[in-house]
């Protein structure tokens, strides 16, 4: 497969505020498991949706998304 | 002897501080502090968080889990109505509880409360069902209009946030709490030491919510000791009736009777 095929496989995304270029139709819990997410809390919010866990197997990433991970810290 | 337990949006409650989770020097100083303070309700935040601080994330997490206390996430750091909105939204979403501390500032040199947006976000999350606590100013009108609005709980300042001032306007504090005779109220923010949140205690309010005063103590712990005892005093002295200020003096020693022979004319 040529370099460029490869690279119409590949997408750009803005992840916690950087960009990064990913593999097309990548779900969730894949860019979850390429990022090494490995907190026990935390919400998946895309383009300001909040993303059921229930949909994390499903819902995939498009060009130009916005995809942060939100998690607990101290508060007063 | 320990005062009278409490109900906050339906949870009975036995203390009365609610203790932030902010600014300690170290995890375990923060867990002997909540600990210490014997406090059931603690307040927590929310941020995006990059994937590798997840651990220090998940560590955080465990420490709050192992407390077993209620949980009260802030919107901490909003300046807008929508901003608020959107974080109480998120923060449903993470902790699990409808319990939002409603935090949106006006003013970044004061952090002092924008009484509009308040009242602004306030209608939109009481619509959605959350449990609304915003932290407020000590205004009467606005007061009245987030009961108004539906919130149970107000939480107004005593004094800006982190100051440690104390009571800056007791008489604008006793007001609320001479004309908002059935809502729950705590002070949140400017409380520096003990006898400050004794004072609010006596003046009828019914917790206190504090962070700073105690996180910055050189001892944490024993701190958030001292507020636990005196925040049981202040409230055991508002329920016992504190008595009437007189202008002259009146002696507790009986006069009648008094053995001596020969009276002063």
């Amino acid at each position: 497969m040529s370099e460029s095929v490869m690279a119409k496989k590949q997408i750009e995304i803005v992840f916690n505020g950087d960009v990064f270029s990913v593999e097309k139709d990548i779900t969730v819990m894949d860019l979850l498991q390429l990022f090494g997410v490995i907190t026990r809390r935390f919400v998946v919010v895309i383009n300001d949706q909040i993303i059921p866990k229930s949909t994390y197997m499903t819902t995939q990433l498009e060009l130009g998304d916005h995809c942060d991970i939100i998690s607990p810290i101290s508060g007063g | 002897m320990h005062a009278s337990p409490w109900k906050v949006y339906g949870t009975e409650l036995g203390s009365r501080l609610f203790i932030g989770t902010a600014l300690y020097p170290s995890p375990q100083v923060m867990l002997e502090a909540i600990q210490a303070s014997q406090s059931q309700v603690i307040t927590v935040s929310l941020r995006r968080q990059t994937p590798t601080k997840s651990a220090s994330g998940d560590k955080f997490w465990q420490l709050i889990e192992s407390l077993g206390c209620h949980l009260l996430p802030n919107t901490a750091g909003c300046y807008s109505a929508q901003d608020a909105i959107k974080t109480a939204r998120l923060a449903r979403e993470l902790f699990d509880t409808d319990w939002i501390k409603l935090e949106v500032l006006g003013d970044s040199y004061n952090l002092q409360p924008d009484p509009f947006a308040l009242v602004e976000a306030t209608k939109v999350l009481v619509n959605e069902g959350f449990k609304v606590f915003p932290y407020c100013t000590d205004d009467l009108v606005l007061c009245q209009k987030l009961a108004d609005l539906g919130c149970e709980v107000l939480m107004p300042w005593g004094a800006p946030i982190g100051t440690g001032q104390g009571l800056i306007n007791p008489y604008a504090l006793e007001t609320l709490r001479k004309r908002l005779p059935d809502l729950t109220l705590l002070v949140d923010a400017g409380i520096g030491k003990p006898s400050d949140a004794v004072q609010a205690m006596e003046l009828g309010f019914d917790g206190i919510l504090l962070n700073t005063a105690v996180a910055e103590a050189l001892d944490p712990a024993k701190m958030a000791d001292a507020f636990a005892q005196a925040i049981n005093a202040g409230r055991l002295a508002y329920e016992a009736g504190v008595m009437p200020k007189r202008d002259n003096a009146k002696p507790s020693t009986p006069t009648l009777d008094q053995p001596i022979w020969q009276q002063y004319d």
